[in-house]
């Protein structure tokens, strides 16, 4: 429970932020966050079907936020979650290069879904795909940090 | 005899003193210049001596007055540090408070050139979608404003309020891709949609392909649509090409908003339920 707790917690955090300090993180159409490599993180980190309930949550919170169509990340978010879930379940991802194409992938996949259902198609290329890279990038020391901490979330094996 | 004498000799060094003197006096009143120049060839070497003795001694005499008053000038850097942190944090404010006072006189110039019930807002953040150009302004349905209600800055038209909650509001900017807003050419009355591109930049689209536009004109709002009034400005030519996306029947135009998303803190809100209708 804490663990989803924390999930939550580093995603609003993050949002915040990312709203705050939108002037500096920018760089064109796209933005350097933690949302997704947090996202895919937790997704390693977290089985079906109670991993869902968070990112469904996080979704709900991401599309109270923000300006594009009300459902759009309560339904892209859960689909990032669980393509993640599903190349867990079925490809080994011990190497940081795996879990940076990983990363690069299910953000790629929900960057297009994204910026399609809110009317952005041609922002798709190249300013999503410099996303997903940026993405993959980011989860080669996001990944590290979040792991290190993840002992102090999880005590006695209650996740 | 000899004190005769001696006294005749002292006479004479005496009387030939005096008459050196009183030469030298006549010579200092009839020739200045003469004197003077005699003055610096004696100053210049007593100058250097007195520097070479006086100089070291000078020195030291500052040294041991500084090292008795050593704590003293600590307490005192210490002191003037203090200040002058507080004087850089004032001048930082004061700059501050003049430069919102010139975006403020700025809004305050173009609220009367509109109908209508105005509220000033602050910008507090950015949507989190980055290909969107939406900002979080603080004021909300508590403050009269609801969606669709106009929204410019001193510069000219800064988009419309897209959600409102009792505090806080949504603001779709005129660079979005998803505003539209009815356009015309101030100078030549062609008339056009502006549609955002998304980057901080706007296209004239639906220009007729002999309408005269040119770089430098300005665009402002056309009253059509019902929800912004007439003549505000919206943006500035920045590039006209010869259209082909919709099979050569319109201009492509290039504008740059006269509002920049990056650099907007005070917003002005056009209070009301509803568009604003009317000019």
């Amino acid at each position: 429970m804490r663990f989803h707790f924390f999930f939550l917690m580093f995603f609003v955090v993050d949002i915040l932020v990312v709203s705050s300090l939108a002037e500096i993180l920018q760089i064109g159409l796209m933005r350097i966050d933690l949302l997704i490599p947090g996202l895919c993180w937790y997704g390693l980190m977290s089985s079906l079907p109670e991993g869902i309930f968070s990112v469904l949550a996080a979704g709900s919170f991401m599309d109270c936020v923000s300006g594009v169509g009300l459902g759009l990340y309560t339904s892209s978010l859960p689909a990032a979650y669980l393509l993640v879930r599903y190349i867990a379940s079925n490809a080994r991802m011990d190497l940081w290069w795996q879990k940076t194409v990983m990363v690069l992938l299910a953000s790629f996949v929900f960057q297009a879904m994204a910026r399609i259902f809110s009317g952005y198609v041609d922002t798709i290329w190249p300013w999503g795909a410099v996303q997903a890279v940026s993405d993959g990038l980011v989860a080669i020391f996001l990944f590290p940090a979040l792991n290190s901490i993840l002992p102090l979330i999880k005590v006695r094996g209650h996740a | 005899m000899v004190e005769r004498k001696r006294f005749s000799g002292r006479s004479k060094i005496a009387v030939l003193f005096l008459a050196v003197f009183v030469v030298l006096v006549v010579i200092s009143r009839l020739n200045s210049g003469l004197f003077t120049a005699v003055s610096d060839i004696v100053l210049e070497p007593v100058g250097i001596i007195e520097e070479g003795i006086f100089g070291p001694v000078h020195f030291l005499h500052r040294f041991f007055r500084d090292m008795a008053s050593f704590d003293e000038l600590r307490s005192e850097n210490r002191k003037l540090r203090i200040e002058l942190a507080e004087m850089k944090r004032q001048l930082t404010l004061y700059r501050e408070a003049s430069l919102e006072n010139a975006r403020l006189k700025r809004l305050l110039k173009i609220k009367d050139t509109v109908q209508g019930k105005l509220v000033v807002s602050r910008v507090i953040g950015f949507d989190v979608t980055p290909w969107i150009s939406i900002v979080l302004v603080d004021k909300g349905v508590n403050d009269g404003i609801w969606p669709d209600s106009v929204v410019l800055s001193g510069e000219g038209v800064a988009g419309r309020v897209l959600s409102s909650s009792p505090h806080f509001s949504k603001v779709m900017l005129v660079s979005d891709r998803n505003s539209r807003i009815p356009a015309l050419v101030q100078r030549s009355r062609a008339r056009g949609i502006l549609e955002g591109l998304g980057h901080g930049m706007c296209s004239l689209s639906f220009v007729e392909k002999g309408a005269d536009v040119a770089i430098d004109d300005l665009v402002v709002t056309s009253g059509t649509g019902g929800v912004f009034p007439k003549g505000l400005l919206l943006g500035r030519v920045i590039k006209v090409e010869k259209g082909n996306y919709y099979g050569d029947l319109f201009r492509q135009v290039e504008v740059k908003p006269a509002v920049d998303l990056w650099k907007l803190e005070e917003l002005l809100i056009v209070k009301g339920k509803g568009p604003l209708l009317g000019e």
